[in-house]
């Protein structure tokens, strides 16, 4: 052996140890620091949404008619007067109106303090809808109120509503997902696999579906919603207009995809070796692309997301009382409001950071996924 | 051993139709394959050679049912008593009469999947004929090793070897089910020619010891002469001439063979250069010109050559040509290697 040696598995000592697919797949992929941070996040995400009743300190209709527009809420660990608390507290609230602008304010009274406790007791709830609780994970004591991420224009905790409305779109986007995961891999692969007239109808179909504009014909497709459906029906019918119009690349990669894989040697050795088509499809053709579907369904989600916020933002998509990103944001399109609420944006970031989160996810499953392809 | 051939072939075809325009009409077919017919010997080594295009890869695919060829009949007896015709044989036929028949391709990069073990690959075969999972291991340990591949890497991915090893890993997956017949499409062509003496030689060695009949496709005639028992001439989808190997090196009976030969590189320099310089193209398989394929370019055509087509006729016992003029023409061959 030379000095220099290639910094890869295949290099390793010969009869050295091999490892499997799964191994060389995950050693690759907690290489990228990002991607591996990611996941965490977004499992972590998933897990508390999915318990957002519990996470939530309120309930995300409830009103707080003292405090409309209030700001985030400052803990602290220091009183007035600078001494240390072990525990963090805040202050009280007074909605008070300004003589000089004739603004309402809010003024923080320092002489009163709220002590923060986990596992208070608060409104009841049905966790998973059908246990009921009455303990929020965290919360003030007394008549205290804490709003991480201030409150809306009707008194609401933004905070709370970003944990139900992320549940929303987080949803909306797995489902959505689904349908448009179905009919790309269903059109592309019947496109692929039969070719011929299939092939022919299914493409042209494609470029019509992809030339249309995309925003007249959400528009269009979102006033076929009749306006009695509940949210949950119109989550349904949301994620089903963003999957008709979604499917298209995908079966055009999958068609490509199988196109090519077909035409391989190895393909062909199979075949005159006597093994049968579903053997050849699901040992041959499918492992072939399923590192570029891992990639796709981790990226899609995210623009899943954004299609259900942008429809929302819109008015189409989801309306008040439902509660997602995307309506949530609906209140920050009134610029008066805005300049004096800025936190009603903070829905938008935590979109920004999920949307990230995914993209890294993807970039670390895409090189994770296939090790061999330089 | 019976006197019954293992392979014999007849009148196979294979026509690729052009498509033109949105509506995909059919405008026209290229013959890639037309009208092929020839016998092949248990044990027998048959060399399949011609230029780029000439047919003979589709060729060895239709024969082993790769794709399905367009006419003809492929008898295949790979036990005494029973023949079945490739070409028409159901899929369930097919199915279980692929343990006795198998390919090697030219790319073998492309043909081994780099998503399974080379243990895999080489076990595919046996596992698509349901042989019993308890048996596997063996037949493809004692394979390998015959193919010349260490047991130990087994459990390795295909990039971990060298085009060598990975054209062995072909073989030995060709070989894994006790084949008869094994089509190998230009085996060595993608090779150094260091390696593919190597593998020459592991095939001269398997096809001894397992009784093997090849078809043996190469563009190569220096590989071919080394290996085959009878070599085919291929052009524009038909054979123009079919022989003893020692006889078509020696005394070729078409010109378009004399051509070839006349191509094969020389070792020694001092030797006078007698090339034949073919004119002109080679014919399009899509629009052939008339009366003989090769009348265009041949030096000897004559008038019968441009209007009538010929068959492939046994000009000599055991030597068949396409050539009008095989008799009266006294055509060049190659002289012998020393060491042969």
């Amino acid at each position: 052996m030379t000095s220099i040696t290639i910094d890869s598995e295949s290099s390793a000592p010969q009869g050295g140890r091999v490892l499997s697919r799964s191994q060389i797949f995950w050693s690759k992929f907690y290489r990228h620091k990002l991607a591996v941070v990611s996941l965490g996040f977004i499992l972590f995400l998933y897990a508390i949404v999915l318990i957002a009743e519990f996470v939530a300190p309120y309930d995300p209709f409830q009103r707080h008619t003292d405090h409309l527009l209030a700001p985030p809420t400052a803990i602290t660990f220091f009183d007035a007067d600078g001494d240390f608390h072990l525990r963090p507290f805040v202050h009280a609230l007074k909605n008070e109106l300004n003589r000089e602008t004739f603004q309402r304010e809010y003024m923080v009274d320092t002489s009163v303090r709220y002590k923060i406790s986990l596992f208070v007791e608060g409104e009841p709830y049905n966790l998973f809808g059908f246990i009921p609780m009455d303990t929020h994970f965290f919360g003030v004591e007394g008549d205290g109120k804490i709003f991480l991420a201030g409150t809306d224009t009707l008194g609401r905790d933004l905070f709370s509503r970003m944990l139900f409305g992320a549940r929303t779109s987080l949803f909306v986007g797995l489902f959505g997902l689904a349908i448009g995961f179905g009919l790309g891999l269903f059109f592309g692969g019947i496109s692929g696999y039969f070719g011929g007239a299939v092939d022919n109808f299914v493409q042209r179909l494609t470029e019509f579906l992809q030339s249309l504009p995309t925003l007249p014909l959400w528009m269009a497709l979102a006033a076929l919603v009749p306006p009695h459906w509940t949210p949950i029906q119109v989550y349904f019918g949301i994620s089903t207009i963003l999957a008709v119009v979604g499917w298209t690349t995908l079966a055009r990669v999958v068609r490509g995809k199988l196109l090519s894989l077909r035409e391989e040697d190895y393909v062909m050795a199979a075949k005159v070796s006597g093994v049968s088509e579903a053997k050849i499809i699901t040992n041959h053709l499918l492992p072939g692309f399923m590192s570029y579907l891992i990639v796709h369904l981790t990226l899609a989600v995210p623009q899943m997301i954004l299609g259900e916020v942008a429809l929302s933002f819109l008015g189409l998509g989801l309306r008040p009382p439902a509660v997602s990103l995307g309506t949530l944001l609906i209140d920050s399109q009134n610029i008066q409001t805005l300049v004096f609420s800025p936190w009603l944006l903070v829905p938008g970031g935590l979109i920004i950071i999920i949307v990230i989160a995914f993209s890294f996810l993807g970039d670390g499953l895409r090189d994770a996924a296939d090790p061999y392809r330089s | 051993m019976s006197n019954k051939p293992l392979l014999k072939i007849e009148g196979l075809k294979k026509y690729f139709p052009i498509e033109s325009g949105a509506l995909r009409k059919v405008t026209g077919y290229v013959k890639a394959v037309d009208d092929v017919s020839f016998e092949l010997a248990r044990g027998e080594v048959l060399g399949l050679v011609g230029e780029s295009g000439c047919g003979k890869t589709t060729l060895g695919r239709c024969i082993i049912r790769a794709i399905d060829p367009t006419g003809g009949a492929v008898h295949f007896s790979p036990l005494d008593d029973e023949s079945i015709d490739l070409a028409s044989a159901d899929k369930k036929t097919l199915r279980r009469n692929r343990r006795h028949m198998n390919m090697v391709f030219q790319d073998p990069f492309s043909s081994l999947s780099p998503r399974m073990t080379v243990r895999d690959i080489i076990a595919e075969p046996l596992r698509a004929q349901k042989i019993p999972e308890s048996e596997i291991n063996g037949k493809v340990e004692r394979i390998a090793e015959s193919c010349g591949l260490n047991p130990a890497f087994l459990s390795r991915y295909p990039n971990a070897f060298s085009g060598g090893q990975r054209q062995r890993v072909c073989i030995a997956r060709a070989l894994v089910t006790d084949p008869v017949l094994v089509v190998a499409d230009e085996p060595v062509s993608a090779l150094d020619v260091s390696v593919q003496g190597q593998i020459l030689n592991l095939l001269q060695h398997l096809r001894q010891e397992l009784n093997l009949s090849f078809i043996f496709v190469a563009h190569d005639l220096s590989v071919v002469e080394h290996i085959a028992d009878r070599v085919a001439v291929m052009y524009v989808g038909k054979i123009i001439e079919l022989t003893d190997t020692e006889q078509l090196y020696s005394r070729p009976q078409h010109p378009y063979t004399e051509a070839l030969l006349s191509a094969v590189p020389k070792p020694d320099p001092d030797l006078p250069d007698e090339t034949i310089i073919l004119g002109g193209e080679v014919a399009s398989a899509a629009n052939p010109p008339s009366g003989c394929y090769f009348h265009p370019r041949c030096r000897y055509a004559g008038e019968i050559c441009r209007t009538e087509a010929p068959t492939l006729r046994e000009v000599e016992p055991g030597h068949w040509s396409a050539c009008h003029l095989a008799e009266s023409l006294d055509l060049a061959g190659v002289v012998p290697d020393q060491d042969d």
